[in-house]
């Protein structure tokens, strides 16, 4: 009996009431036996015909005392139950609970990321298993709810915002949902709620949000912290989540990076495109294994012209591997021009894995094709013999060293000698991508401007220390222009005036080069480093990020001292383009750098790497998920296409149609509406030519490995009150049979109905004619006029009355 | 206080403030007399009432001797002495004819009603039989009272000297010393009805009794509530009939027994122990006014088909009326008679 009474009532507000409320119950119950016990007697002659009445009577008056004593009884009881306020489970308490009008709002939160597309039975994915699990919650709504649905997969919104009863609509909705291709934000979708709720469009207390979601690692839950302002359980309302499901292995493409975006390729033995290839494996059993990759480049008809293979080792423990290729590009490319460039897609693919999603089997990334580098080398037009440099001037050993003789007919750099006073007109600037300044000394400060915006537009303006002996003048001009932070001295230094005993030498620095342009020279750099030697320069201070390449100061004894990271070559971001700086002049009186064989690698690796360091403008790449800002570059946008992609190697593996990003044109240029939800390439038509945008699957999207439901557990304590969902039955985690009803106001209407009743009852009952029946009520009535009255009892029409 | 107009001596709740029979009975006769225009007591004595032929085997003592010597033919004389009239008032003293509403405490055996102000079925027939006898005896006739419960408990010889008033008188008030038991005594609540104790109405032994006793016409007055069964009514009428007696059955009843106006639930005490009862009594009203109005119709009925006159006495009513009837019916029973 008590386990009974524990199902159905849950715990009482004001239990003691209810107690009170039971043993009252004794109160008519005693009246009753009292009344039977205390009656007056009354002799009676004509007892024979009463007692005829009485026999026939007797069944029907026993019922109805018995009647009038079980509706007194409960209306004692249930005053004291209504008083109480119990809270009421089951049935019953969803039935009078359902009496509430104003109902609830159920927020139903789906994940929609990558993860859940892995497949969750025959056919069946464990987004349509959350998908049921919705239609459980929202078929489970009862008579005044509302319900919203939310995505929780990034960037996470609301499928349906303003809360509706319409379950036709609701389910509909949650039919159409797909999986998207990005990974959980369950904080952020929560967090909608929660400004929602702030927004008073739903009441706090009688707001229920459901999250359906797997639960896999790849959200990083338990990593971030959630917003105190966002919580939507405990006092803020009702949170109910589904329960973490099993972890898969999984293989995913992280991302495929070409060294440069910019390739310049000559016409007879073309090119090759480095690219680096990461792959990370979610498992948890790291053990030795390969993966075969491989590595197409495609055409902008979405073929594949070039590709290769690849295994990629994971070592045991290891969960990321990088690969490294040189993708061939065939020579036969031929639609470029001398100025445009093709952008060519890179895809790396893996082959044939075992188990996990196949969406993340593949990345992308893009890469400009260009035969021609145009690049000004500014210096003065007669050039001067100084010592032993037999006539070249240090425009002449630059051009040189971009265009070695011999090669002058497929080399892919176009020199155009500029002098200082020609820079003066703007127009010489365009359809440049380098400025070499041999003379900056010589410019003034407007040109200095133009060279900024140059730089700006995505050019490069590498400038050379002139070799002069007194001060220079020009340091401060382009320092005021460009600001890059970096101390310069103004006064050239000697070696023998640093270290005139020593009889040492300045050399470059054979540490690692963190310069990602140079990586190329990485392999030769302590050979080419070792006959250069510099005499005279500017002191340079620059940040770290900005050092490409040090000093070091050899003394006599052979020791090396690092000369206080004096930086020989620096640079520095400007907008779309850069600042360089060589802090010594090429001229053999300052360094001897341009005899030596490091100067031509140098030069060319430092003026691709760089012009190939920056995304092109014409390429965007994003996330799954992404809204990117396409920019004023693609001004003149008429098409946004997915590139469909075949070829032998490379087949297309997509289970839903593809959506077409949609686009507006705003002062910041074009904008997207909405994220982009499909992986791919997607090329674009402008008035400036083919645009290229890559989305790539979210990389922290492919890590299902189960996650840590205690940690997990705990996170969710973060949001207030919580409790896991009825797997088997998710509609009943919704049914108020689980919830906590307040019925107290439910039984005093129930109290009410029984006080008419009895009223009645008894009224009909007492077979009286006129006046107040036998029933409480009419008791009462008639207690309150003797005590008006100050009468005393009437004798109930007793016959010896007078 | 005595009663300054005499038809108030009929009023019950006039009468019950006086204590003894005679007194009342004569209170009664005073009261039905005032306003009289002409006397009842009319033809009430030994004297000449017709001539018939003789024939052979009469008494020659009545041959009217006169007439043969005028007419030379014989004749009887016949005379008053055949029409006297003979009654019989059978008084019920059962423990239900206690039972009284209309003032005061129920009158049980020596427990008077206190100051004697209530009104009893008992007291209502007694004084009304005391009326009747002494009516009677006004006018020679001879009357005789019996009072039975279960059976014949008293009965005067039958008389019409002057000083069998006092006989009778006497007769009506020993009926307070007979035996009745307390109410509810003799049965629990749950068995009403159970036993018949004395003081309980028994008509069938009394109607034996009764009929036995009466070896003349005679004019049979039955004042009782006659509670009891209607076969056993209808027997013992059917044997007054046989006898040729002529009956006025008064069925006296309380105003209480009558409407049943109770509210209250009691607890009811039969007064010939039938036991005590708990109910609520407006839940029994109707039911109980229907099987009390089923017997009294029952009742009727049966005197209706003996030819018998039949009265409902309401206690709370005056008794004019009753006596009236008896009066009329008197007259007419003489007039079969001659």
């Amino acid at each position: 009996m008590q386990a009974l009474l524990a199902q159905v009532l849950a715990p009482f507000i004001a239990p003691a009431l209810a107690w009170a409320g039971l043993a009252l119950v004794a109160i008519p119950v005693g009246i009753h036996l009292l009344s039977r016990w205390r009656r007056k007697p009354e002799p009676w002659g004509a007892m024979r015909f009463l007692v005829e009445a009485y026999r026939k009577q007797k069944r029907r008056m026993h019922f109805e005392q018995w009647l009038l004593l079980l509706l007194r009884c409960l209306i004692v009881l249930l005053l004291g139950l209504a008083l109480a306020r119990p809270l009421l489970v089951g049935t019953l308490g969803q039935w009078l609970g359902a009496l509430d009008s104003q109902g609830r709002v159920v927020n139903v939160v789906i994940d929609d990321a990558m993860s859940t597309r892995a497949t969750d039975g025959p056919g069946v994915t464990r987004f349509d298993r959350l998908i049921d699990k919705a239609v459980a919650v929202i078929d489970s709504l009862e008579a005044g709810d509302r319900a919203t649905i939310w995505r929780a997969g990034r960037p996470a919104g609301a499928v349906i915002a303003e809360p509706t009863a319409d379950r036709a609509v609701l389910r509909a909705a949650l039919k159409q949902m797909r999986p998207g291709y990005s990974r959980p934000d369950l904080p952020a979708a929560l967090k909608l709620i929660s400004d929602r709720m702030d927004d008073g469009q739903a009441v706090p207390d009688r707001s229920v949000t459901v999250l359906l979601g797997d639960f896999t690692r790849s959200a990083r839950y338990i990593e971030q912290a959630f917003d105190l302002g966002s919580q939507v359980g405990g006092s803020s309302g009702t949170l109910i989540v589904s329960r973490p499901l099993s972890g898969l292995d999984n293989i995913q493409v992280l991302s495929v990076k070409p060294r440069r975006r910019v390739v310049w390729i000559d016409g007879l033995s073309g090119g090759r495109i480095a690219a680096e290839v990461r792959v990370a494996r979610y498992s948890e059993s790291l053990a030795e294994a390969s993966v075969s990759l491989t590595v197409s480049l495609i055409d902008v008809q979405g073929r594949s012209v070039s590709s290769l293979r690849r295994r990629v080792y994971f070592l045991a423990g290891q969960s990321v591997a990088s690969v490294s290729v040189d993708i061939p590009v065939d020579t036969t490319v031929s639609r470029l021009d001398a100025q445009g460039g093709e952008v060519l897609t890179i895809r790396a693919q893996l082959e044939s894995t075992t188990g996990g999603l196949t969406p993340d089997d593949q990345a992308y990334a893009a890469v400009e094709l260009r035969r021609r580098l145009r690049v000004a080398v500014v210096d003065e037009q007669a050039g001067f013999l100084v010592g032993d440099n037999a006539g070249l001037t240090p425009g002449q050993w630059v051009s040189l060293a971009l265009r070695p003789r011999g090669i002058d007919q497929v080399g892919a750099v176009e020199v155009v000698s500029v002098t200082p006073a020609e820079l003066n007109d703007p127009s010489r600037l365009e359809s440049l991508d380098a400025v070499m300044l041999m003379r900056p000394d010589r410019l003034f400060n407007p040109v200095w401007r133009e060279l900024a915006s140059f730089a700006e537009a995505g050019g490069l303006v590498w400038v050379f220390t002139p070799a002069n002996d007194g001060s220079a003048p020009w340091v401060s001009p382009m320092l005021d222009t460009f600001n890059p932070g970096w101390q310069i001295g103004l006064e050239p230094v000697t070696l023998d005036e640093v270290d005139e005993a020593s009889g040492g030498s300045w050399s470059f620095s054979g540490e690692p080069l963190s310069a990602e342009p140079l990586e190329r020279l990485a392999a030769d750099w302590q050979a080419l480093i070792r006959p250069v030697r510099v005499y005279r320069r500017l002191p340079l201070v620059v940040p770290d990020a900005d050092a490409w390449v040090f000093l070091d100061q050899t003394i006599l004894s052979g020791e090396v001292e690092r000369s206080g990271r004096q930086a020989v070559l620096a640079h520095h971001f400007v907008g779309r383009g850069s600042l360089m700086l060589l802090s010594t002049a090429v001229d053999t009186r300052w360094t001897n750098l341009p005899t030596k064989p490091l100067f031509v690698p140098l030069v060319h690796e430092t003026l691709r790497g760089v012009l190939g360091l920056r995304d092109r403008p014409g390429i965007v790449s994003a996330v799954a998920g992404d809204q990117p800002a396409l920019g004023l570059a693609w001004s003149g946008l008429s098409a946004l296409d997915r590139l469909e992609v075949s070829g032998d190697l490379i087949t297309e593996e997509r289970d839903d149609a593809v959506v077409n990003p949609q686009w507006v044109v705003g002062e910041s240029g074009v904008q997207l509406v909405g994220p982009v939800v499909s992986p791919g390439v997607y090329q674009a038509t402008t008035d400036a030519g083919p645009r290229r945008l890559i989305v790539d699957v979210d990389p922290q999207a492919g890590d299902m490995r189960q996650i840590d439901e205690e940690a997990f557990a705990h996170w969710l304590d973060g949001l207030g009150e919580w409790r896991w969902l009825d797997d088997e039955d998710p509609g009943a985690s919704l049914r108020r049979t689980s919830e906590v009803a307040d019925i107290g106001w439910a039984l005093l209407w129930v109290l009410l109905a029984l006080v008419l009743l009895e009223t009645v009852v008894a009224r009909y009952l007492s077979h009286a004619n006129a006046g107040p029946g036998r029933s409480l009520t009419g008791r009462l009535w008639r207690a309150g006029i003797r005590l008006r009255s100050g009468d005393k009892p009437a004798n109930g029409g007793r016959g010896r009355a007078a | 206080m005595p009663p300054t107009d005499a038809p108030n001596y009929l009023d019950p709740r006039t009468l019950a403030a006086i204590g003894p029979i005679d007194l009342r009975a004569r209170m009664i006769v005073e009261g039905m007399m005032t306003g009289m225009h002409r006397s009842p007591m009319e033809g009430v004595s030994v004297e000449f009432a017709q001539h018939r032929q003789y024939t052979p085997g009469d008494d020659t003592r009545f041959l009217d001797w006169k007439v043969y010597g005028k007419t030379d033919k014989l004749y009887l004389k016949q005379y008053q002495k055949e029409t006297n009239l003979d009654m019989v008032v059978l008084v019920d003293a059962s423990g239900s004819m206690r039972y009284g509403s209309t003032r005061g405490t129920v009158a049980t055996g020596s427990k008077r009603a206190v100051s004697g102000m209530s009104w009893s079925k008992y007291d209502h027939a007694a004084s009304l039989a005391a009326a009747m006898c002494h009516l009677a005896l006004r006018q020679q006739d001879r009357a005789s009272v019996v009072l039975f419960t279960d059976e014949i408990k008293t009965a005067t010889r039958l008389s019409n000297s002057h000083d069998h008033w006092r006989t009778i008188v006497s007769a009506l008030s020993s009926a307070e010393s007979l035996e009745v038991s307390e109410p509810g005594e003799s049965s629990s609540g749950d068995n009403p009805g159970a036993g018949r104790p004395p003081g309980r109405t028994d008509l069938s032994r009394m109607f034996d009794q009764a009929v036995a006793r009466l070896n003349r016409r005679s004019l049979v007055v039955l004042i009782s509530d006659l509670f009891d069964d209607i076969q056993t009514i209808e027997r013992g009428l059917a044997m007054f009939k046989f006898r040729r007696h002529d009956v006025i059955v008064l069925q006296t009843l309380d105003p209480a027994e009558l409407d049943f106006p109770f509210r209250s639930p009691s607890q009811f005490l039969g007064l010939e122990a039938e036991g005590r009862l708990n109910l609520d009594p407006q839940a029994l009203r109707s039911s109980y006014l229907e099987a009390l109005q089923s017997h009294l119709d029952q009742v009727e009925q049966v005197a209706r088909r003996f030819r018998f006159d039949y009265v409902l006495l309401n206690t709370s009513d005056p008794l004019g009326p009753a006596l009236s009837h008896f009066m009329a019916r008197r007259d007419a029973g003489i007039g079969k008679k001659r």
